[in-house]
C-alpha cells in the first residue's frame, strides 16, 4: 500500500508539472497511468470524466481526486479519502511552485524566445494529446476495435447524433451536463 | 489571507466544466467585486495559464494569489478552489460505488460514457482550429496523435519532445 501510495504522488505530481494544455490534457496522463499500473480500466476512466465535467470544479482536478479515490478504495473508505487528498495535492503542487517562479519573473518568461518558441510547438502538440485522450475514450465508449472490426451500432448512432447536435450553433450555448443527462436517459431507456 | 481562501472557495464551487469557464467568474469576483485586480490583468494572467503545465484554474488561481500574498497567497488560493470541488467528488465516488453493482445505473452510464466521447470530440475539434494555423502546426497536431496512439510515446515525452522541437525550430527560423 505503501508502494501505491508513493506512486500515487510520483504519478500525480508529473502530470501536474507535464500536462500542458489544461484538464483536458491532464486526462491523457491519467490513461497512461492507469494503463501503467492496471488502476483503473477505460471505462471506469470514462465514468470519472463523465462525473468530472458535471460536478463543480475544474475538470482535471476532479478527475485527480476521483482516481486517487478510486485506487486507494480497496483498502478501506479512509484510505480512499486520502487517496483522494493525496492525488489532489501531488496535481497543484508542482503547479503552484512553478506559476510562482513565473510570477517572480513575469516579463521575463513572457519576452522569452525560449518560452515563445517552445509554446509554438507545445500548443499543437497538447492538441494532438487531447485527440489522443479524446480517441481513447472514444474507442471505450462505442467498444470499437480493428482487426477484427468491431462496433456497438446502438452507441455509434447515439455519438453521431450528440456530436451533430453539439455542433448546432443554435446549441451551443446549451450545458454540457445536459447532453450527459441525456446520454444517460438514452442510455437508460435503450438498455445499453 | 481568509478573504483569499473564502474567495477562491466560491470560484471553486460554482464553475463547471474546466479552466475556460472560470474566467467571467474571476472577473466578476475579483474585478467587479473585490476590486483586486484590473480586467486587463485577469485576462493576461489567464492566458499565461494556458502556457504553463498543469489545470488552468489552478494556475489562474495561483497567479491572483501571488499577488495578493506572495507565495502563501498563491498557495491559499489554489487550496481554496480545490476545497469544495474535492469534497463532492469524494462523496459521489463513495455512493456511485455502492450504485455501480445495479444493472440501471450501468445502462445510464453506458450512455453517459457516448456522450462524454462526443463533447470531447467537439471539444478537440475547437482545441485543434485554434491550434492548427498552417501547415507546420497541422503537421504536428498529427504527428503528436500517431505517436501516442499507433506507437504509444508515454505524454511525458512527447511534451519533452515538442518543446525541443519548438525551441530548435525557432533558433532556425532566426537563423
Amino acid at each position: 500500500m505503501i508502494k501505491t501510495i508513493l506512486l500515487l504522488i510520483f504519478e500525480f505530481m508529473k502530470t501536474g508539472l507535464m500536462a500542458v494544455g489544461g484538464g483536458m490534457a491532464c486526462i491523457r496522463f491519467l490513461q497512461d497511468m492507469i494503463a501503467r499500473y492496471g488502476w483503473l480500466t477505460g471505462e471506469e476512466l470514462a465514468n470519472i470524466i463523465a462525473v468530472a465535467e458535471s460536478t463543480p470544479g475544474p475538470i482535471g482536478v476532479n478527475a485527480a481526486t476521483y482516481v486517487g479515490y478510486s485506487v486507494l478504495s480497496q483498502y478501506g473508505t479512509i484510505w480512499a479519502l486520502l487517496g483522494g487528498v493525496i492525488a489532489t495535492l501531488s496535481l497543484i503542487s508542482p503547479q503552484i511552485a512553478v506559476i510562482v517562479l513565473v510570477a517572480r519573473g513575469l516579463e521575463k518568461y513572457r519576452s522569452s524566445k525560449l518560452v515563445n518558441d517552445a509554446f509554438g510547438a507545445l500548443r499543437p502538440a497538447a492538441a494532438g494529446l487531447v485527440a489522443a485522450a479524446g480517441w481513447s475514450v472514444i474507442r471505450s465508449s462505442l467498444s470499437l476495435s480493428f482487426a477484427p472490426l468491431h462496433v456497438d451500432p446502438v452507441s455509434l448512432v447515439l455519438y453521431g447524433v450528440l456530436v451533430a447536435l453539439m455542433l448546432l450553433p443554435k446549441l451551443k450555448k446549451v450545458h454540457p451536463v445536459l447532453f450527459l443527462a441525456a446520454g444517460g436517459l438514452i442510455g437508460a431507456l435503450l438498455s445499453l | 489571507m481568509l478573504e483569499l481562501y473564502v474567495t477562491f472557495m466560491k470560484i471553486g464551487a460554482v464553475m463547471f466544466g474546466g479552466g475556460y469557464s472560470m474566467l467571467p467568474l474571476l472577473i466578476r469576483e475579483l474585478v467587479d467585486n473585490k476590486k483586486w485586480c484590473t480586467e486587463e490583468e485577469v485576462l493576461d494572467y489567464f492566458s499565461l495559464a494556458q502556457c504553463t503545465p498543469g489545470v488552468i484554474a489552478i494556475n489562474s488561481a495561483t497567479f491572483v494569489g501571488y499577488k495578493r500574498g506572495k507565495v502563501l497567497g498563491g498557495i491559499v488560493a489554489s487550496l481554496g478552489v480545490v476545497t469544495v470541488p474535492l469534497l463532492v467528488i469524494i462523496i459521489i465516488a463513495a455512493v456511485l460505488q455502492n450504485l455501480m453493482g445495479y444493472p440501471l445505473v450501468q445502462h445510464i452510464f453506458a450512455g453517459v460514457r457516448v456522450a462524454v466521447a462526443a463533447l470531447m470530440t467537439v471539444t478537440i475539434v475547437r482545441l485543434i482550429k485554434k491550434a492548427a494555423k498552417d501547415w507546420i502546426s497541422w503537421a504536428i497536431v498529427i504527428v503528436a496523435f500517431l505517436l501516442l496512439t499507433v506507437v504509444g510515446l508515454d505524454s511525458v515525452w512527447l511534451v519533452l519532445i515538442a518543446a525541443a522541437f519548438g525551441i530548435l525550430a525557432g533558433r532556425w527560423k532566426r537563423a
